[in-house]
Formats: structure tokens, C-alpha cells, sequence
């Protein structure tokens, strides 16, 4: 009985679609910011974190998302992300 | 012929092409944890190095966080956060595409000794699948707690390397630094999960709840029954056994009750009609809505006739025979193996308004 529902629950769970959750990596970080009209910005220092307000470089640079129109940068400080998820499930 | 019979008969037929199907399409996380092992040495032995590492971060993140949401699917009946899946941003995603698409990027790193891709891809995860429906409803602390906790849960089982980045990256400053009371809810959460079962029953009303309220703007009624909630289970995770205590949370938003079917004296004695008598007198009247039967795993099919009594009130998901701690007369801890049977109401409440939720005696019941 336990297998059987073992199975169930396998194949319930294989029907599931996944959670997409949207991601860059760095080989392709720089091409994205190119495209998005960042990357000179970036490598200028005038990128800042929508959170702490800190000068983001290509190395602190965590997240990016679309917020009123223009691109937010957020740094990867831990509390700056935590900052994100919040604003982000707020704005929901 | 079931889909459990059909399984077998394939499986009994030797054919090996089968077989891999089902095992990817059936164990989609076990398959991202061979790829990710199959990436990192390709990586390691210098072929394809880039291409490798990406496979890699991508499979080692889906592998992990599905295997956890898989565990906890298991554990309970209608609770059931779906895998994951990194999708890269596309090659040719402009701004405006960008823009209108709304979605967060998250950048992973190629040079990732700490395994920071996936203490933060996890916290991500939490925040936006597992615990956003009860977010609107949670206090900040509140929400903070439950995503630090369920963090936490996905990366004990990862690896020491990730535990010490989540713990210093996330979980000591949100519980030390942050306010003092995200700290004390992760107390009581550590309590509660100590008895295997309740923290995700504690996951399981807070999903039940996001499901059912839809008023936009946060109330203190309900942060104040979360609240209370938690200290019941907490309660209810330090129980001795036989020692007597509150089993019915009922508040106006969270009505949940444990009916434990544990005393083998008055099951052979009196069978099952004492906790017939005790649902309906005690608990229907009050509006019950969820009901869990607990006790241990001998007692599953005796726990099954006391379900099927109120099958008509009650949609009966699934029962589980599961592992469980307890603390006996002693104060002793032991481990278990418990049955819990899910007891849904059918009629159970719906809030439709902030209005509703104010007068929260009653509420605004909407037809299911």
C-alpha cells in the first residue's frame, strides 16, 4: 500500500510543471547588460543598488528586474536581496 | 489497469528504454543531481569548461530544491510546491522584452566556492513559491521567520559548505541582527520541527490560508491567530505522552484540531466511537475545518474507519505513515512511526474582502 502510494505521489508530482525562476550566468552577464543598455554604465561606476543605494560593479551586481518603467540593479548584499524579495511580493 | 499496474508491467517486461523513461520522467530531481555530477566533471577534466560550469549550476540548483519540495509534497496532502527549474535569461532578450516580461534576474556565479548560487536561488524560491500566497497575511517577522526556516531546512541537507554560507549570509543576520522577534520565531519553528510532523502541518494552514483569504491588506486579527498557531503547535510538539492539552486551534481564520487516537486501553475497549462523539461535539459545532488524526502507525486502519464516518463532510486527501519524535511520560525522547490522516471540510470559509476579515467572527463565506 505504501508503495502504491509512493507511486501516486511520484507520478502527481511528475505532472507538475515547474517554477521558473529567470537567471544569468556569468558567462553571460556581460552580453545581457549590453543588451538591457547597462553594461557601460556599470563599468562607469554609475550603477547604484535600488536598495542600498551603493555603487554596484560587475563583480557585486545579483539582480536585475524591470520596476516603473527603467532597469532596478540590486547588489548582492544579502539584506539587499532580502530587500528585493519583499518589495517584489509587496508589489504583487 | 492503474498507472501503478501499468509501471510494473513495463518494468517487468526488461525493457531498459522504459526504464530510463520512467525514471526521468518520474525522478526529475534525481536525474538533475546525476547531470549536475556529470557537468562538474566535465568541468573538472577541462572539457567544455564554461559550458560545463553552467550545466552544473543549473542542475545542482534544480536537483537540490526539488528534492526538498518533493520531501515535504510527501509529507502532507494538499501542500505541494512545485520543482524548480533555472531558466536562462535568452541570448536575445532586449530591454523592452525585458521590461514587459516583469520578471527578476538573478545572476549566478561561474566562481562559486561557497555555493552562494544556491543559498540564494533557495531563498528565492521560499520567498516567491513556497510561503507567498500566506506572505500578504504574515507579519514581516512572521514571514521572515517561515523563509528563513524553510531556507534553512533545504540547505541542511545539502552540504556543510552551503549551511555555513546561508547561516552567515542569511540566517544569522536575520535572526540576530534584524528584529528580535524573527529570532524567537525560529525558536518555536526548531521545536515545532523537532516532532518531524507539525512544522509542516504549520506550512500546510498557512497555504490553506492564503488560499482562502483574499482581502488585500495585512490584519492583525490574522497575525495575531498565526501567533497563536504557532504556540499551539509548539504545545502540541512537547506533549508527553498521555498528558492532556489544547488539541483544537480555533480561531477565526485558523480552525485546526488534532485528534490523537493513541490510548490501545480505549481503542479495544470502546472502538471508535468515543472520537466520533468527541468530532462531532466538540468540533463541528465550532467550524472546524481541518482536522488531523494522529497516532501511531498500528492504529492506521482504525484511524480509516474514524475518517470514513465523516466522509461526506470531509474530503479525506491522503493518509501517511510517517516519522515522527515524541516525548514519552518521562519526558524521553523516542522515534516513532505515526499515521496522519488529513480531514478536510468541505465547507470550509472563504474572506472576500478586508471587511470580512474585520468582522472575523463569522466572515464572508463564499460557496467552494
Amino acid at each position: 500500500m505504501t508503495i502504491r502510494k509512493r507511486v501516486e505521489h511520484i507520478l502527481r508530482r511528475a505532472q507538475l510543471s515547474r517554477e521558473a525562476i529567470d537567471a544569468v550566468h556569468d558567462n553571460d552577464l556581460e552580453t545581457l547588460l549590453l543588451r538591457l543598455g547597462l553594461l557601460h554604465d556599470v563599468h562607469s561606476g554609475r550603477s547604484k543598488c535600488k536598495f542600498c543605494r551603493s555603487v554596484v560593479t560587475l563583480d557585486s551586481l545579483q539582480a536585475l528586474f524591470p520596476d516603473s518603467g527603467s532597469v532596478a540593479i540590486v547588489c548582492d548584499k544579502p539584506e539587499c536581496v532580502k530587500r528585493m524579495m519583499t518589495y517584489l511580493e509587496e508589489r504583487r | 489497469m492503474t498507472a501503478f499496474d501499468l509501471i510494473f508491467a513495463l518494468v517487468g517486461s526488461g525493457s531498459t528504454v522504459t526504464i530510463v523513461f520512467f525514471v526521468i520522467f518520474l525522478f526529475p530531481e534525481k536525474v538533475d543531481q546525476w547531470r549536475a555530477i556529470f557537468f562538474r566533471s566535465l568541468e573538472t577534466l577541462g572539457i567544455w569548461r564554461d559550458y560545463a560550469n553552467k550545466q552544473m549550476t543549473k542542475y545542482a540548483i534544480q536537483g537540490e530544491v526539488s528534492r526538498f519540495s518533493k520531501e515535504v509534497a510527501w509529507e502532507l496532502s494538499e501542500f505541494d510546491p512545485p520543482p524548480v527549474e533555472i531558466r536562462w535569461a535568452e541570448q536575445n532578450l532586449d530591454r523592452k522584452a525585458f521590461l514587459d516580461n516583469g520578471r527578476v534576474i538573478i545572476r549566478l556565479r561561474k566562481e562559486d566556492p561557497n555555493s552562494e548560487n544556491l543559498a540564494t536561488a533557495c531563498m528565492y524560491y521560499v520567498s516567491h513559491t513556497v510561503t507567498h500566497k500566506a506572505a500578504r497575511y504574515l507579519s514581516p517577522t512572521q514571514r521572515d521567520a517561515v523563509e528563513l526556516f524553510v531556507g534553512y531546512k533545504i540547505v541542511e541537507r545539502v552540504g556543510k559548505d552551503v549551511f555555513d554560507v546561508f547561516v552567515s549570509n542569511w540566517l544569522y543576520p536575520g535572526i540576530e541582527k534584524a528584529n528580535a522577534k524573527v529570532g524567537e520565531y525560529f525558536e518555536s519553528f526548531l521545536v515545532i520541527d523537532d516532532a518531524k510532523l507539525f512544522f509542516p502541518i504549520f506550512l500546510q494552514e498557512l497555504v490553506y490560508l492564503g488560499d482562502k483569504v483574499f482581502a488585500r491588506t495585512r490584519n492583525d486579527g490574522i497575525v495575531a491567530e498565526i501567533d497563536h498557531a504557532i504556540g499551539f503547535l509548539e504545545a502540541l510538539a512537547k506533549r508527553r505522552v498521555g498528558e492532556e492539552i489544547e488539541t483544537f486551534c480555533n480561531g477565526s481564520h485558523c480552525r485546526f484540531a488534532f485528534v490523537i487516537v493513541g490510548a490501545s486501553r480505549k481503542i479495544r475497549a470502546q472502538g471508535i466511537q468515543p472520537y466520533i462523539d468527541y468530532i462531532n461535539g466538540a468540533l463541528l459545532p465550532h467550524g472546524v475545518e481541518t482536522i488531523y488524526l494522529i497516532g501511531p502507525a498500528g492504529n492506521k486502519d482504525f484511524m480509516g474507519r474514524i475518517a470514513s464516518r465523516f466522509s461526506e463532510q470531509f474530503t479525506i486527501p491522503r493518509n501517511r505513515v510517517l516519522q515522527s519524535q515524541i516525548y514519552d511520560s518521562e519526558g524521553n525522547k523516542q522515534s516513532v512511526k505515526a499515521c496522519l490522516v488529513v480531514l478536510r471540510n468541505k465547507d470550509r470559509q472563504r474572506y472576500v474582502s478586508s471587511r470580512s476579515l474585520d468582522d472575523s467572527g463569522g466572515g464572508t463565506a463564499a460557496p467552494n
